[in-house]
Protein backbone atom coordinates (compact mmCIF):
# COMPACT_ATOMS: atom_id res chain seq x y z
CA UNK A 1 0.00 0.00 0.00
CA UNK A 2 1.42 3.20 -0.85
CA UNK A 3 1.85 5.67 2.40
CA UNK A 4 0.23 9.32 1.50
CA UNK A 5 1.00 10.70 4.85
CA UNK A 6 4.26 12.86 3.22
CA UNK A 7 2.02 14.13 0.52
CA UNK A 8 -0.37 15.58 2.06
CA UNK A 9 1.71 16.73 4.97
CA UNK A 10 3.71 18.78 1.87
CA UNK A 11 0.33 19.97 0.44
CA UNK A 12 -0.82 21.63 4.21
CA UNK A 13 3.14 22.75 3.97
CA UNK A 14 2.21 25.31 1.00
CA UNK A 15 -1.11 26.05 1.33
CA UNK A 16 0.07 27.43 5.48
CA UNK A 17 3.02 29.59 3.90
CA UNK A 18 0.37 30.87 1.18
CA UNK A 19 -1.89 31.97 4.07
CA UNK A 20 0.72 33.74 6.44
CA UNK A 21 2.32 35.25 3.14
CA UNK A 22 -1.38 36.82 2.47
CA UNK A 23 -2.10 37.70 5.80
CA UNK A 24 1.42 39.73 6.05
CA UNK A 25 1.02 41.02 2.45
CA UNK A 26 -2.56 42.46 3.60
CA UNK A 27 -1.10 43.80 6.42
CA UNK A 28 1.53 45.88 4.59
CA UNK A 29 -1.10 47.12 1.93
CA UNK A 30 -3.11 48.31 4.86
CA UNK A 31 -0.36 50.43 6.99
CA UNK A 32 1.05 51.97 3.58
CA UNK A 33 -2.80 53.06 2.77
CA UNK A 34 -2.98 54.68 6.13
CA UNK A 35 0.67 56.45 5.79
CA UNK A 36 -0.31 57.86 2.36
CA UNK A 37 -3.77 59.54 3.47
CA UNK A 38 -1.95 60.86 6.73
CA UNK A 39 0.86 62.60 4.28
CA UNK A 40 -1.99 63.62 2.59
CA UNK A 41 -3.34 65.32 5.48
CA UNK A 42 0.27 67.00 6.43
CA UNK A 43 0.88 68.09 2.98
CA UNK A 44 -2.57 69.84 2.95
CA UNK A 45 -1.96 71.65 6.56
CA UNK A 46 1.95 72.74 5.64
CA UNK A 47 0.76 74.16 2.32
CA UNK A 48 -2.33 75.55 4.56
CA UNK A 49 0.04 77.12 7.06
CA UNK A 50 3.08 78.39 4.68
CA UNK A 51 0.03 79.93 2.42
CA UNK A 52 -1.32 81.48 5.89
CA UNK A 53 2.21 83.34 6.90
CA UNK A 54 2.04 84.09 3.06
CA UNK A 55 -1.04 85.74 3.25
CA UNK A 56 -0.09 87.57 6.73
CA UNK A 57 3.45 88.92 5.32
CA UNK A 58 2.68 90.00 2.18
CA UNK A 59 0.08 92.11 3.80
CA UNK A 60 2.16 93.80 5.70
CA UNK A 61 3.89 95.45 2.57
CA UNK A 62 1.72 97.59 1.56
CA UNK A 63 1.98 99.04 -1.94
CA UNK A 64 4.09 96.00 -2.57
CA UNK A 65 3.95 93.44 -6.12
CA UNK A 66 4.92 89.67 -6.29
CA UNK A 67 4.38 86.98 -7.55
CA UNK A 68 5.31 82.99 -6.84
CA UNK A 69 4.92 79.44 -7.78
CA UNK A 70 1.83 77.63 -6.33
CA UNK A 71 1.68 74.43 -7.57
CA UNK A 72 -1.56 72.99 -5.31
CA UNK A 73 -4.72 74.86 -7.06
CA UNK A 74 -6.66 77.24 -4.35
CA UNK A 75 -10.46 77.23 -4.15
CA UNK A 76 -12.13 80.25 -2.76
CA UNK A 77 -15.34 80.17 -1.41
CA UNK A 78 -17.55 82.87 0.48
CA UNK A 79 -20.62 80.71 2.26
CA UNK A 80 -22.16 80.84 5.43
CA UNK A 81 -19.27 80.10 7.53
CA UNK A 82 -17.39 82.82 5.92
CA UNK A 83 -14.22 83.50 3.33
CA UNK A 84 -12.80 80.07 2.94
CA UNK A 85 -10.49 78.55 0.91
CA UNK A 86 -9.15 74.44 0.41
CA UNK A 87 -6.83 72.75 -1.74
CA UNK A 88 -8.29 71.48 -4.85
CA UNK A 89 -9.30 67.82 -3.88
CA UNK A 90 -8.81 68.79 -0.48
CA UNK A 91 -11.41 68.54 2.40
CA UNK A 92 -9.91 71.04 4.78
CA UNK A 93 -11.19 74.61 5.21
CA UNK A 94 -9.04 77.22 5.77
CA UNK A 95 -10.56 80.34 6.68
CA UNK A 96 -9.40 83.70 6.27
CA UNK A 97 -11.12 85.67 9.16
CA UNK A 98 -8.96 88.86 8.70
CA UNK A 99 -7.67 89.28 5.47
CA UNK A 100 -8.60 90.93 3.29
CA UNK A 101 -8.30 89.48 -0.05
CA UNK A 102 -10.14 89.62 -3.43
CA UNK A 103 -9.28 86.85 -5.34
CA UNK A 104 -11.17 84.92 -8.42
CA UNK A 105 -12.70 81.33 -7.58
CA UNK A 106 -9.51 79.32 -8.58
CA UNK A 107 -5.67 80.36 -8.08
CA UNK A 108 -2.95 78.61 -8.38
CA UNK A 109 -1.25 75.83 -10.79
CA UNK A 110 1.60 77.86 -11.61
CA UNK A 111 2.76 81.67 -11.14
CA UNK A 112 0.05 83.76 -8.72
CA UNK A 113 0.48 87.66 -8.66
CA UNK A 114 -0.21 89.45 -5.47
CA UNK A 115 -0.44 93.22 -5.06
CA UNK A 116 -0.89 95.18 -1.69
CA UNK A 117 -2.44 98.51 -1.24
CA UNK A 118 -3.83 100.49 1.43
CA UNK A 119 -7.21 101.42 2.23
CA UNK A 120 -7.40 104.53 3.56
CA UNK A 121 -10.40 106.80 5.04
CA UNK A 122 -8.23 109.10 4.58
CA UNK A 123 -6.44 106.97 7.28
CA UNK A 124 -4.53 103.37 6.72
CA UNK A 125 -7.54 101.69 7.91
CA UNK A 126 -6.62 98.34 6.36
CA UNK A 127 -4.22 96.51 3.98
CA UNK A 128 -5.89 95.08 1.10
CA UNK A 129 -4.36 92.34 -1.01
CA UNK A 130 -5.23 91.44 -4.54
CA UNK A 131 -4.31 87.79 -5.08
CA UNK A 132 -4.90 86.15 -8.64
CA UNK A 133 -2.56 84.50 -11.29
CA UNK A 134 -1.58 84.35 -14.71
CA UNK A 135 -4.55 81.77 -15.70
CA UNK A 136 -6.97 84.52 -14.95
CA UNK A 137 -6.36 87.54 -18.05
CA UNK A 138 -8.05 90.66 -17.69
CA UNK A 139 -9.18 92.31 -20.49
CA UNK A 140 -9.82 96.66 -20.48
CA UNK A 141 -12.07 98.22 -22.95
CA UNK A 142 -9.73 100.92 -24.31
CA UNK A 143 -12.53 103.50 -24.42
CA UNK A 144 -13.78 102.82 -20.80
CA UNK A 145 -11.27 101.56 -18.46
CA UNK A 146 -7.90 102.72 -20.17
CA UNK A 147 -6.50 104.23 -16.93
CA UNK A 148 -7.58 101.54 -14.56
CA UNK A 149 -5.58 99.34 -17.23
CA UNK A 150 -2.36 101.52 -16.79
CA UNK A 151 -2.72 101.17 -12.90
CA UNK A 152 -2.76 97.52 -12.60
CA UNK A 153 0.57 95.93 -12.22
CA UNK A 154 2.40 94.73 -15.40
CA UNK A 155 2.47 90.94 -13.82
CA UNK A 156 -1.06 90.52 -13.90
CA UNK A 157 -2.19 89.11 -17.27
CA UNK A 158 -3.76 92.20 -19.01
CA UNK A 159 -4.80 93.11 -22.20
CA UNK A 160 -6.23 96.39 -23.51
CA UNK A 161 -8.86 96.24 -26.42
CA UNK A 162 -10.87 98.35 -28.47
CA UNK A 163 -14.30 98.11 -27.88
CA UNK A 164 -15.25 96.78 -31.40
CA UNK A 165 -12.50 94.13 -31.69
CA UNK A 166 -14.37 92.84 -27.60
CA UNK A 167 -17.05 90.48 -29.79
CA UNK A 168 -13.67 89.44 -31.77
CA UNK A 169 -11.95 87.97 -28.51
CA UNK A 170 -11.98 83.94 -28.43
CA UNK A 171 -10.47 81.51 -25.94
CA UNK A 172 -7.35 81.63 -25.64
CA UNK A 173 -6.60 78.99 -22.92
CA UNK A 174 -7.24 81.21 -19.71
CA UNK A 175 -8.93 79.41 -16.79
CA UNK A 176 -11.18 82.53 -15.96
CA UNK A 177 -11.81 86.04 -18.54
CA UNK A 178 -12.99 89.24 -16.64
CA UNK A 179 -13.88 92.25 -19.36
CA UNK A 180 -13.96 95.60 -17.70
CA UNK A 181 -15.97 97.70 -19.71
CA UNK A 182 -18.61 100.85 -19.28
CA UNK A 183 -20.80 99.53 -21.89
CA UNK A 184 -22.69 95.89 -23.07
CA UNK A 185 -20.65 93.67 -24.82
CA UNK A 186 -21.60 90.79 -26.77
CA UNK A 187 -19.00 87.86 -26.82
CA UNK A 188 -17.67 84.95 -28.69
CA UNK A 189 -19.28 81.85 -28.24
CA UNK A 190 -15.93 80.22 -26.98
CA UNK A 191 -15.18 83.09 -24.21
CA UNK A 192 -18.87 82.95 -22.37
CA UNK A 193 -18.95 80.01 -19.97
CA UNK A 194 -15.20 81.40 -18.79
CA UNK A 195 -16.19 85.21 -18.70
CA UNK A 196 -17.41 87.88 -16.40
CA UNK A 197 -18.61 91.49 -17.85
CA UNK A 198 -17.55 93.65 -14.99
CA UNK A 199 -19.74 96.71 -16.08
CA UNK A 200 -19.09 100.68 -14.50
CA UNK A 201 -22.44 101.50 -14.54
CA UNK A 202 -22.05 104.74 -12.74
CA UNK A 203 -19.39 106.36 -9.82
CA UNK A 204 -19.92 103.88 -7.11
CA UNK A 205 -21.77 101.01 -8.93
CA UNK A 206 -20.39 97.62 -10.44
CA UNK A 207 -22.57 95.07 -12.77
CA UNK A 208 -21.13 91.76 -12.09
CA UNK A 209 -22.54 89.61 -15.65
CA UNK A 210 -21.62 86.11 -16.20
CA UNK A 211 -24.12 83.21 -17.06
CA UNK A 212 -25.51 82.55 -13.96
CA UNK A 213 -26.75 86.20 -14.42
CA UNK A 214 -26.24 90.01 -13.39
CA UNK A 215 -25.32 91.22 -9.85
CA UNK A 216 -25.29 95.07 -9.41
CA UNK A 217 -23.04 95.61 -6.15
CA UNK A 218 -21.13 99.25 -4.74
CA UNK A 219 -17.76 100.34 -4.62
CA UNK A 220 -16.47 103.01 -2.06
CA UNK A 221 -13.15 104.09 -4.62
CA UNK A 222 -10.78 102.91 -6.64
CA UNK A 223 -8.92 100.02 -4.27
CA UNK A 224 -13.11 98.60 -4.07
CA UNK A 225 -13.32 98.65 -7.87
CA UNK A 226 -10.00 97.15 -8.26
CA UNK A 227 -10.84 94.28 -5.79
CA UNK A 228 -14.35 93.99 -7.92
CA UNK A 229 -11.95 93.62 -11.21
CA UNK A 230 -9.97 91.08 -9.51
CA UNK A 231 -12.24 88.65 -8.30
CA UNK A 232 -14.58 88.69 -11.06
CA UNK A 233 -17.11 87.53 -8.56
CA UNK A 234 -19.85 89.41 -6.42
CA UNK A 235 -20.43 86.53 -4.15
CA UNK A 236 -16.31 87.12 -3.77
CA UNK A 237 -16.71 90.73 -3.95
CA UNK A 238 -18.94 90.86 -0.76
CA UNK A 239 -16.94 88.66 1.55
CA UNK A 240 -13.83 90.74 1.03
CA UNK A 241 -15.94 94.33 1.15
CA UNK A 242 -17.71 93.31 4.62
CA UNK A 243 -14.08 92.06 6.44
CA UNK A 244 -12.49 95.32 4.91
CA UNK A 245 -15.41 97.61 6.06
CA UNK A 246 -15.04 95.77 9.50
CA UNK A 247 -11.71 96.47 9.39
CA UNK A 248 -11.97 100.37 8.63
CA UNK A 249 -15.34 100.48 11.65
CA UNK A 250 -12.48 99.39 13.91
CA UNK A 251 -9.41 101.54 13.10
CA UNK A 252 -11.64 104.46 13.18
CA UNK A 253 -12.90 103.92 16.05
CA UNK A 254 -9.51 103.58 17.32
CA UNK A 255 -8.82 107.18 15.58
CA UNK A 256 -11.67 108.34 17.49
CA UNK A 257 -10.87 107.59 20.81
CA UNK A 258 -7.57 109.52 20.25
CA UNK A 259 -8.75 112.32 19.03
CA UNK A 260 -10.95 112.36 22.34
CA UNK A 261 -8.03 112.20 23.81
CA UNK A 262 -6.24 114.97 21.80
CA UNK A 263 -9.27 117.34 22.16
CA UNK A 264 -8.96 117.21 26.42
CA UNK A 265 -5.25 117.65 26.91
CA UNK A 266 -4.65 120.55 23.66
CA UNK A 267 -3.96 123.99 24.37
CA UNK A 268 -5.88 127.21 23.40
CA UNK A 269 -3.95 127.57 19.83
CA UNK A 270 -4.93 124.44 18.71
CA UNK A 271 -8.42 123.88 20.21
CA UNK A 272 -9.95 125.94 17.37
CA UNK A 273 -9.93 122.55 15.47
CA UNK A 274 -11.87 120.81 18.13
CA UNK A 275 -14.03 123.49 18.41
CA UNK A 276 -17.63 122.45 18.24
CA UNK A 277 -16.62 118.62 17.96
CA UNK A 278 -16.04 118.57 14.06
CA UNK A 279 -13.16 116.24 14.40
CA UNK A 280 -15.35 113.49 16.62
CA UNK A 281 -18.15 114.29 14.47
CA UNK A 282 -16.20 113.43 11.33
CA UNK A 283 -14.71 110.25 12.73
CA UNK A 284 -18.23 109.04 13.74
CA UNK A 285 -19.66 109.58 10.59
CA UNK A 286 -16.70 107.28 8.82
CA UNK A 287 -17.75 104.93 11.12
CA UNK A 288 -21.53 105.32 10.60
CA UNK A 289 -20.81 105.04 6.50
CA UNK A 290 -18.19 101.94 6.87
CA UNK A 291 -20.95 99.45 5.73
CA UNK A 292 -21.67 96.87 3.68
CA UNK A 293 -23.60 96.99 1.56
CA UNK A 294 -24.00 100.49 2.11
CA UNK A 295 -27.47 102.30 3.02
CA UNK A 296 -27.57 104.15 -0.43
CA UNK A 297 -24.19 104.29 -1.38
CA UNK A 298 -20.67 105.56 -0.41
CA UNK A 299 -20.90 109.23 -1.39
CA UNK A 300 -21.21 110.06 2.11
CA UNK A 301 -18.32 108.25 3.07
CA UNK A 302 -16.37 110.35 0.15
CA UNK A 303 -17.16 113.28 1.24
CA UNK A 304 -16.78 113.05 4.87
CA UNK A 305 -13.41 111.20 4.18
CA UNK A 306 -13.13 114.40 2.19
CA UNK A 307 -13.52 116.78 4.33
CA UNK A 308 -11.50 115.36 7.34
CA UNK A 309 -8.18 115.20 5.39
CA UNK A 310 -8.63 118.85 4.71
CA UNK A 311 -9.37 119.51 8.28
CA UNK A 312 -6.22 117.28 9.18
CA UNK A 313 -4.02 119.41 6.81
CA UNK A 314 -5.36 122.44 8.36
CA UNK A 315 -4.04 120.53 11.55
CA UNK A 316 -0.47 119.95 10.23
CA UNK A 317 0.00 123.55 8.38
CA UNK A 318 -0.62 124.89 12.09
CA UNK A 319 2.01 122.64 13.60
CA UNK A 320 -0.86 121.06 15.85
CA UNK A 321 -1.22 117.34 16.82
CA UNK A 322 -3.04 115.97 13.99
CA UNK A 323 -6.33 113.04 13.54
CA UNK A 324 -3.95 110.77 11.84
CA UNK B 1 10.91 -5.88 15.39
CA UNK B 2 8.74 -2.49 15.61
CA UNK B 3 9.66 0.32 12.93
CA UNK B 4 10.52 3.51 14.25
CA UNK B 5 8.22 6.77 13.56
CA UNK B 6 8.69 9.03 10.92
CA UNK B 7 8.59 12.24 12.83
CA UNK B 8 10.49 14.22 9.98
CA UNK B 9 7.57 15.84 8.60
CA UNK B 10 6.14 17.41 12.18
CA UNK B 11 9.65 18.98 12.76
CA UNK B 12 9.87 20.62 9.36
CA UNK B 13 6.09 22.25 9.91
CA UNK B 14 7.32 23.26 13.38
CA UNK B 15 10.29 25.11 11.63
CA UNK B 16 7.57 27.07 9.07
CA UNK B 17 5.58 28.09 12.52
CA UNK B 18 8.61 29.38 13.95
CA UNK B 19 9.76 31.56 11.51
CA UNK B 20 6.72 32.99 10.64
CA UNK B 21 6.67 33.44 14.55
CA UNK B 22 9.86 35.24 14.42
CA UNK B 23 9.30 37.81 11.32
CA UNK B 24 5.61 38.38 12.65
CA UNK B 25 7.50 39.77 15.92
CA UNK B 26 10.79 41.66 14.00
CA UNK B 27 7.71 43.21 12.24
CA UNK B 28 5.74 44.55 15.04
CA UNK B 29 9.24 45.85 17.04
CA UNK B 30 10.29 47.89 13.62
CA UNK B 31 6.44 49.66 13.75
CA UNK B 32 7.07 50.38 17.56
CA UNK B 33 10.43 51.86 16.88
CA UNK B 34 9.12 53.55 13.85
CA UNK B 35 5.75 54.86 15.56
CA UNK B 36 8.22 56.61 18.72
CA UNK B 37 10.64 58.18 16.00
CA UNK B 38 7.50 59.41 14.49
CA UNK B 39 5.99 60.40 18.06
CA UNK B 40 9.33 62.76 18.73
CA UNK B 41 9.80 64.03 14.95
CA UNK B 42 6.07 65.66 15.72
CA UNK B 43 6.73 66.58 18.58
CA UNK B 44 10.33 68.91 17.54
CA UNK B 45 8.09 69.70 14.20
CA UNK B 46 5.33 71.14 16.38
CA UNK B 47 7.83 73.19 18.46
CA UNK B 48 9.65 74.82 15.33
CA UNK B 49 5.86 75.92 14.19
CA UNK B 50 4.36 77.15 17.69
CA UNK B 51 7.98 79.60 17.20
CA UNK B 52 7.29 80.45 13.83
CA UNK B 53 3.82 80.96 14.65
CA UNK B 54 4.96 83.14 17.14
CA UNK B 55 7.13 85.75 15.01
CA UNK B 56 4.40 85.43 12.15
CA UNK B 57 2.01 87.29 15.66
CA UNK B 58 5.42 89.49 16.85
CA UNK B 59 5.13 90.97 12.81
CA UNK B 60 2.02 91.63 12.51
CA UNK B 61 1.61 93.51 15.87
CA UNK B 62 4.69 95.78 15.55
CA UNK B 63 3.12 96.51 11.65
CA UNK B 64 -0.48 96.84 12.22
CA UNK B 65 -1.21 100.65 11.24
CA UNK B 66 -3.44 101.42 13.71
CA UNK B 67 -0.58 101.80 16.48
CA UNK B 68 1.89 103.80 14.13
CA UNK B 69 2.69 106.96 14.84
CA UNK B 70 2.23 109.29 11.78
CA UNK B 71 4.15 112.39 10.65
CA UNK B 72 1.76 115.02 8.46
CA UNK B 73 -0.47 111.86 7.73
CA UNK B 74 2.89 109.71 6.47
CA UNK B 75 2.84 106.72 9.26
CA UNK B 76 6.16 105.87 9.99
CA UNK B 77 7.53 102.56 10.34
CA UNK B 78 9.42 101.94 13.45
CA UNK B 79 7.36 104.16 15.92
CA UNK B 80 3.65 103.58 17.85
CA UNK B 81 1.77 106.45 18.73
CA UNK B 82 1.20 106.76 22.49
CA UNK B 83 -2.29 107.73 22.33
CA UNK B 84 -3.00 104.99 19.96
CA UNK B 85 -1.71 102.79 22.16
CA UNK B 86 -3.70 104.13 24.83
CA UNK B 87 -6.82 103.61 22.57
CA UNK B 88 -6.62 100.27 20.79
CA UNK B 89 -6.13 98.99 24.37
CA UNK B 90 -9.67 100.62 25.20
CA UNK B 91 -11.22 99.67 22.29
CA UNK B 92 -10.29 96.29 22.33
CA UNK B 93 -10.99 95.84 26.10
CA UNK B 94 -14.67 97.20 25.89
CA UNK B 95 -15.03 95.09 22.21
CA UNK B 96 -16.22 98.21 20.35
CA UNK B 97 -16.92 97.44 16.89
CA UNK B 98 -17.02 93.36 17.82
CA UNK B 99 -12.28 94.31 17.93
CA UNK B 100 -11.86 91.21 20.27
CA UNK B 101 -13.07 88.22 17.95
CA UNK B 102 -11.19 90.53 15.14
CA UNK B 103 -8.09 90.50 17.08
CA UNK B 104 -8.66 87.02 18.33
CA UNK B 105 -8.53 86.14 14.54
CA UNK B 106 -5.47 88.03 13.68
CA UNK B 107 -3.53 87.60 17.04
CA UNK B 108 -4.58 84.42 18.59
CA UNK B 109 -3.58 83.05 21.39
CA UNK B 110 -1.12 85.55 22.84
CA UNK B 111 -0.85 88.31 25.21
CA UNK B 112 0.67 91.42 23.94
CA UNK B 113 2.40 94.56 26.08
CA UNK B 114 4.15 97.38 25.49
CA UNK B 115 6.96 98.42 28.07
CA UNK B 116 7.77 102.06 27.79
CA UNK B 117 10.37 103.83 29.68
CA UNK B 118 9.15 107.73 31.10
CA UNK B 119 12.41 108.98 32.48
CA UNK B 120 10.04 112.17 33.76
CA UNK B 121 7.52 110.70 35.03
CA UNK B 122 6.33 108.55 37.95
CA UNK B 123 6.43 105.62 37.78
CA UNK B 124 9.12 105.34 35.23
CA UNK B 125 8.02 102.49 33.58
CA UNK B 126 4.46 102.43 32.17
CA UNK B 127 3.14 99.04 30.79
CA UNK B 128 0.41 98.85 28.88
CA UNK B 129 -1.65 95.29 27.81
CA UNK B 130 -2.58 96.26 24.12
CA UNK B 131 -3.94 92.79 23.73
CA UNK B 132 -4.74 89.52 25.92
CA UNK B 133 -6.23 85.94 25.29
CA UNK B 134 -8.96 85.08 27.82
CA UNK B 135 -8.07 81.62 28.14
CA UNK B 136 -4.43 82.30 30.23
CA UNK B 137 -3.99 79.88 32.03
CA UNK B 138 -0.54 78.76 34.45
CA UNK B 139 -0.50 75.61 33.18
CA UNK B 140 0.20 76.72 29.15
CA UNK B 141 3.35 76.58 27.56
CA UNK B 142 4.27 80.32 26.29
CA UNK B 143 6.78 81.56 23.66
CA UNK B 144 8.11 85.07 23.88
CA UNK B 145 9.87 87.43 21.36
CA UNK B 146 10.64 90.86 22.10
CA UNK B 147 10.70 94.19 19.70
CA UNK B 148 12.35 97.27 20.52
CA UNK B 149 10.73 100.62 19.54
CA UNK B 150 10.18 103.80 19.79
CA UNK B 151 6.61 105.48 21.50
CA UNK B 152 5.94 108.68 20.74
CA UNK B 153 3.60 111.04 22.73
CA UNK B 154 2.43 113.22 20.41
CA UNK B 155 1.10 115.73 22.86
CA UNK B 156 4.08 115.97 24.65
CA UNK B 157 6.06 116.36 21.60
CA UNK B 158 8.18 113.32 23.74
CA UNK B 159 9.88 109.74 22.75
CA UNK B 160 9.68 107.23 24.82
CA UNK B 161 12.12 103.92 24.58
CA UNK B 162 10.09 101.08 24.61
CA UNK B 163 9.78 96.98 24.13
CA UNK B 164 6.74 95.16 22.72
CA UNK B 165 6.14 91.90 24.12
CA UNK B 166 4.41 89.09 22.42
CA UNK B 167 3.92 86.03 24.26
CA UNK B 168 2.04 83.33 22.13
CA UNK B 169 0.58 80.72 24.18
CA UNK B 170 0.11 77.02 23.50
Amino acid sequence: MKNHKAQIEVSFHWIFILIAGAAILAFFLIITKHEKESADINIEGAVGERLEALFSTIQQMPDSINNETLRPELEFRCEADGHTYTLKGGERRFNLYSQVIFSPETVGDGRIITWTKIYSTPFPAAQILYLSDEKTQYIFVKEDAENLYKILPELYEKKLVPAEEVQMQTDQGFRKYVIITKNDVVLDSSMTKKTTIVKITSEGEINFKNLEGTATRKYSNQETLFGAIITGNPELYDCAMEKLMLVSRITSEINLERTEHLEDDTDDRCYRFYAHGIPVEYLQSIIGNSTYPPASDYAPLNQVVTSLSILNRDMARANCPTIY
Amino acid sequence: MKKPKNKKAQVQSGETIIVIIIVTIMIIIGLVIASKTKTRNATEESTALNEIDTMKIALIASSLNELKCSEYSAMVKTCMDYHRILSFRDTVLEDKQSSKNYYYSLLGDSEIKIKMIMPDQEPSVQVVTLYKYDNISANKSSSSVFIPLIVFNTMEKENYFSVLEVRKYS
